[in-house]
């Protein structure tokens, strides 16, 4: 009795052993973190934050590698726990990254928009200046070269908005920078021209 | 009762050995994990170092901005890693003992070597970029300065000065980009903006060499003068439009030089009334003009039209290319009240009234007047020319 009793309980804890050694890949952690992964790319995290969507797609390689290696060994003794500890960190890191990358997104959206509120007063200062710049024969030339160069601005100021519009906040940030700096050269020199006029 | 040995008797079954459960257990255990250990002993084993080297290998490539610079070779890189990857899966799917991983070692390899080459590539070619990129802005920038600085009085076409306007903006939108390290956008917008200032140069270029179309003319107009004023002894005035300079020659010697301003659209003949050029031919002072009878300071009326400029302006209507109501104009003076920066006449040659004074005392009625586009070629009139009209331009009169 004893010596079956014995068996009982061995044949019981080698079939849980099987049945353990037997983990199965956690295929739903793996799908999640590569979906994670794939929002975060659409979410642009690889162009505004580069650096954190590197680690997070490295962690995802290191977790495939891990199944791998796991999927390598006797089924007795394949472990998927790290595989799930690695995915379940790509899954939050990916969702993390999209978050902040949303902030950052928002702050180069609040940057720009700001710049851009700073476009239309420059424009107006600059034809302001236009309408007080000598407008005689000697300041004719002048003034219709800088219209000329205004109307390149406000070209330049449409494209921006159609940057903004598209979400490309970068690219929008780089011509709204570049329209007030040409404002401001624009304004240097019809003031300069002015200052000439009054004799300053 | 006495124990009676029966010689014919069954001898007695002996009773069968006890079962050993425990050992048959044990032993069939230890058997099979023998046969486990010296299976994964003796298997292949999976290329877990290789594989992770490639790994960090491409992750590298990837920090070292390979998917900006090198997007194919890291492209690359990392299919060779899930190939490797693959194919370690396909392995596993087989009997351990059975498993080889040399494709998987040799995959692996190869995404090494591709992200290594994907990095260093990136590396290169980022710094390439950076230096063409600086190299670019700065050389543009200059370009830009040049034109503006050498052409800014020139009549231009609103489209042209669009142009440069735009080549301006590109340049700025290319230092914002390389300020932020994204070097391949600075080279693109530096190479739109050299591009926009390359046409707007090669617009210009143009309408200056139909301008120096009449550069032999020119040289003989001013050989002719300052050989009569030799032979005369008597002072002749010679404008540069170009330059916006005026000099005056006395027995063949140069002796003062003016600072000048024109009309706004200088460049050219003068085609008719109102189109605010300054024509170009030999003429001669036919009035001195002073007080009351000038507008301007002091003035000297020369005789434009001549001859040539009538019978240029009747074949251009006949031609059709100037409307047939369209008048020659006339009342073209040397005068008084420039030094106002800019060309504001209406085809007249304006000296600042203290250059006027100077110039009046030292011609009369008579005097030659010759006006030509530049005294220079074409290949040396814009490298020298700085005497754009700021008001700035030195008196040289001796």
């Amino acid at each position: 009795m004893k010596a079956k009793a014995l068996v009982t309980v061995l044949v019981v804890v080698f079939a849980m052993a099987m049945m353990l050694g037997c983990a199965k890949v956690p295929q739903a952690d793996l799908d999640a973190a590569k979906a994670a992964l794939d929002a975060a790319k659409a979410a642009e995290v690889d162009r505004y934050l580069p650096e954190l969507f590197n680690a997070v797609k490295d962690s995802l390689n290191s977790a495939t590698a891990e199944i791998e290696k796991q999927n390598s060994k006797f089924a007795l003794f394949r472990s998927y726990k790290k595989v799930k500890e690695l995915l379940a960190k790509v899954t939050a890191d990916a969702n993390d990254a999209v978050n902040q990358v949303a902030v950052k997104k928002e702050e180069v959206k609040t940057e720009v928009e700001g710049l851009m509120a700073q476009v239309a007063p420059a424009v107006e200062n600059v034809k302001g200046l236009m309408k007080k710049a000598p407008r005689g024969k000697e300041g004719r030339a002048a003034l219709e070269a800088i219209n000329s160069e205004l109307a390149a601005v406000e070209a330049s100021v449409a494209e921006a908005n159609t940057a903004m519009t598209n979400g490309d906040f970068l690219t929008a940030r780089d011509k709204v920078q570049a329209n007030l700096q040409k404002l401001a050269s624009l304004a240097q020199e019809l003031q300069a021209a002015i200052d000439k006029k009054l004799g300053r | 009762m006495l124990y009676e040995y029966n010689r014919y008797a069954k001898p007695a079954k002996p009773a069968p050995p006890e079962k050993n459960w425990f050992l048959i257990i044990n032993l069939v255990l230890a058997l099979v994990l023998g046969t486990i250990s010296l299976i994964v002993q003796f298997s292949n084993k999976p290329p877990v170092a290789r594989f992770d080297e490639a790994r960090r290998d491409v992750a590298r490539a990837r920090q070292l901005q390979a998917a900006v610079y090198a997007p194919d070779q890291l492209r690359m890189a990392e299919h060779y890693l899930e190939q490797s990857r693959l194919m370690w899966a396909s392995e596993n799917q087989r009997w351990m003992y059975h498993r080889n991983f040399s494709r998987v070692e040799t995959m692996a390899q190869k995404a090494s070597d591709m992200a290594e080459y994907a990095a260093m590539r990136s590396v290169t070619l980022r710094d390439s970029l950076r230096w063409v990129a600086a190299t670019g802005i700065n050389l543009t920038k200059k370009r830009i300065a040049d034109i503006r600085s050498q052409f800014a009085d020139m009549p231009m076409e609103g489209q042209v000065r669009q142009q440069i306007a735009f080549s301006e903006l590109a340049i700025y939108e290319s230092e914002e980009a390389f300020k932020r390290g994204d070097f391949r956008r600075a080279v693109a917008r530096y190479q739109i903006a050299s591009k926009k200032i390359g046409s707007a140069g090669d617009e210009v270029t143009q309408i200056l060499n139909g301008y120096f179309v009449n550069a032999p003319k020119w040289r003989k107009w001013v050989q002719q003068t300052i050989r009569w004023s030799a032979e005369k002894n008597e002072p002749v005035i010679i404008v540069d439009k170009l330059a916006h300079r005026c000099h005056v020659y006395r027995n063949g010697v140069k002796t003062a030089e003016f600072p000048v301003e024109l009309g706004p659209n200088w460049l050219g003949h003068k085609r008719q009334r109102g189109d605010g050029a300054t024509p170009e031919g030999l003429y001669h002072v036919k009035r001195k003009k002073s007080g009351h009878r000038t507008a301007y300071y002091k003035a000297l009326e020369i005789n434009y039209p001549n001859a040539e400029d009538v019978a240029q302006f009747r074949a251009a209507q006949a031609r059709g290319d100037i409307a047939r109501n369209a008048g020659i104009g006339g009342l073209i003076e040397v005068h008084g009240d420039g030094g106002k920066g800019a060309n504001w006449t209406a085809g007249c040659v304006a000296l600042r009234n203290r250059d006027m004074d100077t110039l009046y005392s030292m011609v009369g009625e008579g005097t030659p007047v010759t006006i030509v586009g530049s005294l220079r070629g074409i290949s040396t009139a814009y490298s020298e020319n700085s005497a754009a009209p700021d008001g700035k331009g030195q008196n040289t009169a001796k």
